[in-house]
């Protein structure tokens, strides 16, 4: 006696779905629902795979820019502090030079003020008060 | 049948990803589909909550170091996600759970059965949530003990007498119904 070839499979099939209402309790799925959730969830993650390394090298392109601007604010804050320490620096040598030269023409002065810091002698109508006005010095310095 | 570990070194692979997913939603997803839909009871619930589970594992398998199976871990990640979900629902209701399980039953298109099966549904749904979980994983999927165990993080001796405190209030469910 012989049976055919996958008989037993078959038969196992056939029962597993004569029976699934029995096992599952009145709960059943939509028709071919597996192989429809399995194919879209398939679809799903192949989607997100490129997305997940786009996304990857976005946010790294992000923290390298955040890490250069970080840099270059540090460094330009560098900068100006280092910009400010010599404008104090060269300020406070021109005091000092002020109280050795007490003949210095107000002319002469004009001229030093502005080549020795001009950023905080800018003011034009100073500038030409020093230059074409004959101030004591004396005034001078209370100005200053 | 795919070997687990074979599938666990497919999902780490990076250009071996998506085979590793196939075998896997071709071994597990009707058991654990059957898993979640027990907890959440209607269809529409439990494919939200499968294809969610689903695409976490496939998102965490690199990080999967591998201290417990991949049976246990899937079933880890949609027992959680089920019972979530269901705490969620159960939330926005101000219903008994018999109630809330009848209603739930009667609204799923993909439901049909008879009374007795709603009655036992509600029973299930009653129980404290280890009583349910072991329940479901013991009488409807047949799971051993041991393999329970892993998943729950419970005694094999704890989850013995969980079965038999929810099989003895099952029982006594019925019967009332029935009388009733």
């Amino acid at each position: 006696m012989q049976i055919p070839e996958g008989y037993f499979e078959e038969v196992h099939m056939h029962l597993k779905k004569q029976t699934a209402h029995l096992l599952n309790e009145g709960m059943q799925t939509p028709e071919d629902y597996f192989d429809q959730v399995q194919t879209k969830l398939a679809s799903q993650v192949e989607s997100n795979t490129p997305k997940t390394q786009w996304s990857t090298l976005l946010r790294v392109a992000a923290i390298g820019i955040l890490l250069v601007s970080g840099l270059l604010f540090i460094q330009s804050n560098d900068q100006s502090i280092s910009d400010q320490l010599a404008q104090q620096e060269s300020f406070e040598n021109f005091e000092f030079d002020l109280e050795d030269l007490e003949e210095l023409d107000p002319d002469l002065l004009g001229e030093l003020l502005l080549s020795e810091s001009p950023s905080m002698y800018s003011d034009d109508e100073l500038l030409e008060h020093f230059e074409y006005e004959d101030i004591p010095l004396e005034d001078l310095m209370e100005i200053i | 049948m795919t070997d687990d570990q074979h599938i666990l070194d497919l999902l780490k692979g990076s250009n071996t990803q998506n085979a590793g997913f196939s075998a896997l939603m071709h071994k597990y997803q009707e058991r654990l589909y059957w898993h979640i839909r027990r907890i959440v009871l209607t269809h529409e619930d439990a494919d939200d909550v499968f294809q969610n589970s689903m695409i976490k594992v496939f998102r965490s398998a690199a990080k999967f170091r591998g201290d417990a199976s991949l049976y246990t871990w899937l079933y880890r990640i949609c027992t959680n996600e089920a019972l979530t979900h269901l705490k969620k629902a159960k939330q926005h209701q101000a219903e008994e759970v018999s109630e809330f399980v009848a209603n739930r039953l009667k609204n799923d298109p993909y439901f049909d059965g008879d009374k007795v099966q709603v009655a036992l549904k509600q029973a299930v749904t009653a129980l404290p949530e280890k009583q349910m979980l072991v329940f479901n994983m013991k009488y409807y999927q047949n799971m051993k003990y041991e393999d329970i165990s892993q998943i729950l993080g419970t005694s094999v001796g704890g989850l013995k007498a969980s079965y038999h405190h929810a099989v003895k209030k099952i029982e006594s469910h019925i019967v009332h119904h029935h009388e009733s």
